[in-house]
């Protein structure tokens, strides 16, 4: 019988593959000039959306990495800073160690710590002040956490316990995470944390192995 | 409870997973690619008992999204819940002000994302 978890996972970094292409032309578009606001946005999606599927499936490294890259690419998407040349190399040097890594989550294997984090450094110097407040939110802060809901604009829910508002956004439910429902056994085999996070042979690795993860540096 | 779920993302991957916990809980799930789409997909649905949607899309995001639902009268109290991996309180305040139910961030735990549906519709 299949695993439909495994196989979500294997579709996940196929997704991968047309993302990080999605990437790397609009970078590349955007540093010829093109000055469409949606490329940018397709950029930054791509990361994002990388970003979404790993932390799903607990890829860590993949996930801290596309984070700050993530970061970087909301930053020119605002308008906040215009990227000079060496921006782009910096960014198109990402996108190369964000396809290193999504190879090395989908083999289980490794990318070189010092060649990740001379890319992050570079990042962050881009990110500039930016990088401080983001260094105060743990980007892996994304988990299902403890229940915080504001009961007041829908009503008594039940024996749900309430909480405080959501501050500046007050009739708005953060429903992030809540008590632990009553047990239902099957529902947690869904859950991707769950899953044996094994090797999964009948992914191709044609693209990737066969230098899909151009070096730009 | 079979719920009838409309779902938009444009993450083919969070699509397969929304689809899997929701079907694993009993609910039917309509699932559409970005806000455009979903708009689409709504019209040619029976009326969901609640929506899921992700911010950043093409197209249409999901603040667009919303507020196109919102506008109609026959949707405005449908449950609009946004699944999303941002979590800044500026986004939260657009959120409710474009007319969302609620938020939850990503990753989704599923029992606790079918319970908050469950929750929201009462």
């Amino acid at each position: 019988m299949s695993d439909p978890m495994a196989e979500i996972k294997a579709s996940f970094f196929l997704e991968c593959e047309e993302l990080l292409e999605q990437l790397q032309d609009g970078l590349k578009r955007f540093e010829e000039g093109d000055d469409d606001t949606e490329t940018i946005n397709e950029v930054f999606r791509a990361v994002h959306s990388i970003k979404g599927g790993a932390g799903a499936f607990g890829l860590t490294a993949l996930v801290s990495f596309a984070h700050i890259f993530e970061t970087s690419m909301d930053i020119v998407r605002s308008g906040e800073k215009t990227p000079t040349s060496d921006d782009y190399k910096t960014f198109l040097h990402a996108s190369d160690i964000l396809c290193d890594l999504v190879v090395a989550s989908r083999d289980e294997t490794e990318v070189s710590k010092a060649r990740v984090d001379e890319s992050v450094v570079t990042l962050q110097a881009f990110l500039g002040e930016r990088n401080k407040s983001e260094q105060e939110v743990d980007p892996l802060d994304f988990q299902p956490m403890g229940v915080s809901m504001d009961l007041s604009p829908i009503g008594n829910l039940g024996n749900i316990s309430p909480s405080t508002r959501v501050s500046s956004a007050p009739s708005l439910l953060d429903l992030t995470s809540f008590p632990d429902a009553a047990a239902d056994d099957n529902l947690d085999k869904v859950s991707p944390s769950s899953q044996n996070e094994g090797r999964h042979p009948h992914i191709p690795r044609r693209p990737f192995s066969q230098g899909r993860c151009k070096d730009h540096g | 409870m079979n719920l009838r779920i409309l779902a938009v993302d444009d993450s083919r991957t969070m699509r397969d997973m929304l689809n899997l916990a929701l079907n694993h809980a009993g609910f039917t799930t309509h699932l559409a690619n970005d806000g455009e789409h979903g708009l689409e997909v709504l019209e040619h649905m029976e009326k969901p008992d609640a929506i899921i949607t992700d911010i950043n899309m093409p197209r249409l995001d999901g603040f667009g999204f919303i507020g196109a639902v919102r506008i109609q009268e026959k949707y405005r109290g449908i449950p609009i819940l946004i699944l999303t991996t941002e979590s800044a309180d500026t986004l939260k305040t657009r959120a409710r002000n474009a007319g969302a139910t609620g938020w939850i961030v990503k990753p989704f735990d599923p029992p606790k994302l079918v319970r908050a549906l469950q929750l929201v519709t009462g």
